[in-house]
């Protein structure tokens, strides 16, 4: 027997049956979970990590598991919070990851039609179609997740720059899934000679975010900000793999529908000075040191970038 | 007698008020507005110079109802038709769904947050934009549906065509979609920029004559672009 989402379906040979699972998010959260439970007697302190609601929303009953991966019940809980008259009531993983993508068209390729329509088709409306594609991670859905918003205003020998990052497209966390990626916020502060302005105030890219020439992907210590999980193990150490960590260090992706505001503060010498803005938003699949370590190759995606 | 005085003196009032309509017909022109702005935007790194916003920073804002204005963005084969759109600030757009699928289009930007909720194929929503900035508008369902509406502080813009030529103001399409009466700029300086997704923000300096149009070509390069006002 083959299962799928529509119940009109009439292929004796194939035994097409009707599930109503196919068509919820549901059938998705089998694979797109991931908890570990700590070793016996161990147990991780959540409560600096997620608020209550967000824990409450993994649907763990204690703290000796670690929820490594949990696309599912960040939709779930988003989801869960909503009213029944948000827009968003009712998005579905198959909406975004099961939609059409342009190269598909025109839509009359995809509609069953002619002779096997004739023999037990069915007419399809394109609305009613879910391509198989299953874009996830793809440089055309991370260029629409996240979108950024640059504010400034000179006050004397100070500028002020807001970063604004919203999670527009995502129904889940951003970056999701695999722990080893991240998103991180790099910013540029120039005079109009195009000499680095100093930071005064502001979060900075920590060590993993690369040691060494900028030209080569390396921005540790720069001003900006990193969006990831984080795991821990005893020792301390950052980034490792799910099967060493015995905790959660921090957790700042973006949730869904929300924005996340930073602000920076540079020290400008001349008031008069006309400085410039430039902040790059990037997805790394896989953080250096373990790309490093691992010898991969692998390359970042711009996800976007802004100009104050 | 009497009746031909009377005549000369009505023929020497008509040549008075004729003359004077004559001058004013000369002058008016000149001191309600002066030209347009014309020009090229050349690029380095795009395959077309299509799709420029090119803009007034500071200009005199429009003074009529913006109400009955009826600028459109389509929505066709996975697409939003225009890619940008330029309107003043006050103006409302209406969005129609003429695809064969549902869509869901919503904005999270500062500038106008508003989501319009999925709808089919043949309904339309409209929205009102009350505030300068740029909204970039997307579709919850259908990642790739990227667009931009940006809202102006007053109407002399102008979008570049396939060639990168522009006008400001571009009369045709303001009355197009309902604002009438801009013809020209006064006489003066100018703050000329230009805006692309993918090109470097540029502005130079534009003077208008007292009478006449000035054309002014400008270079951009690919790179990541800024704000609209700073």
């Amino acid at each position: 027997m083959v299962f799928g989402p529509y119940d009109d379906v009439v292929v004796p040979p194939m035994g097409a049956s009707y599930s109503s699972i196919y068509d919820k998010g549901r059938f998705c959260s089998s694979c797109h979970g991931h908890f570990e439970p700590l070793e016996k007697g161990k147990t991780w302190n959540h409560s600096k990590v997620y608020s209550d609601s967000e824990w409450k929303g993994f649907g763990l009953k204690d703290n000796t598991i670690l929820p490594v991966q949990t696309t599912y019940q960040e939709w779930k809980h988003w989801q869960d919070q909503l009213s029944a008259k948000d827009p968003n009531k009712g998005k579905k993983c198959q909406d975004c990851h099961m939609s059409w993508r342009k190269e598909m068209l025109p839509y009359d390729n995809h509609v069953v039609d002619g002779g096997a329509r004739n023999m037990w088709g069915t007419y399809r409306s394109p609305k009613n179609i879910r391509p198989h594609h299953f874009d996830g991670g793809t440089k055309t859905q991370l260029k629409t997740a996240l979108s950024m918003e640059l504010e400034g205003k000179t006050n004397g020998n100070k500028l002020n720059i807001n970063v604004y990052i919203t999670n527009t497209n995502g129904g889940h966390w951003v970056p999701t899934g695999e722990t080893m990626r991240s998103v991180m916020l790099v910013i540029n502060a120039v005079n109009s000679n195009g000499k680095s302005l100093k930071m005064l105030k502001g979060e900075q890219l920590p060590e993993w975010a690369g040691k060494g020439k900028v030209d080569a992907g390396n921005y540790a210590g720069l001003p900006g900000a990193v969006f990831a999980k984080v795991l821990q193990d005893d020792n301390g150490n950052l980034n490792v793999p799910f099967w060493r960590a015995t905790s959660i260090a921090t957790d700042t992706r973006i949730r869904p529908k929300t924005t996340v505001t930073l602000s920076y503060e540079f020290a400008l010498k001349d008031p008069e000075d006309e400085p410039t803005v430039e902040a790059k938003l990037i997805y790394r699949p896989v953080m250096r040191p373990l790309a490093k370590s691992k010898k991969w190759s692998v390359d970042d995606i711009l996800i976007t970038s802004n100009v104050w | 007698m009497k009746r031909l005085q009377e005549d000369i003196v009505l023929k020497r009032y008509l040549n008075v008020i004729c003359s004077m309509v004559f001058i004013l017909f000369l002058y008016l022109p000149g001191l309600a507005m002066a030209g347009k702005i014309t020009g090229t935007v050349k690029v380095n790194g795009l395959r077309s110079p299509v799709d420029i916003l090119v803009y007034l920073v500071k200009a005199p804002p429009v003074q009529e109802d913006l109400s009955k204005t009826k600028f459109i963005m389509d929505q066709q084969n996975l697409t939003f038709n225009p890619h940008i759109l330029p309107i003043p600030v006050g103006a409302s757009v209406d969005f129609p769904n003429n695809d064969k699928v549902d869509h869901n289009i919503f904005s999270l930007s500062r500038t106008k947050k508003f989501n319009l909720g999925s709808y089919k194929p043949g309904d339309s929503k409209a929205v009102l934009f009350d505030k300068p900035g740029i909204v970039e508008l997307r579709c919850d369902v259908h990642a790739e549906m990227a667009a931009y509406i940006m809202v102006l502080k007053n109407p002399y813009f102008s979008v570049t065509d396939d060639q990168g030529r522009f006008e400001i103001p571009d009369s045709k399409h303001l009355e197009q979609n309902g604002i009438k009466g801009i013809k020209n700029l006064p006489a003066g300086n100018y703050v000329l920029k230009i805006w692309h997704e993918k090109l470097i923000t540029q502005k130079q300096t534009v003077t208008i004559p007292e009478n006449g149009d000035v054309s002014v070509e400008i270079t951009a390069t690919r790179g990541t672009p800024g704000v609209l006002y700073k």
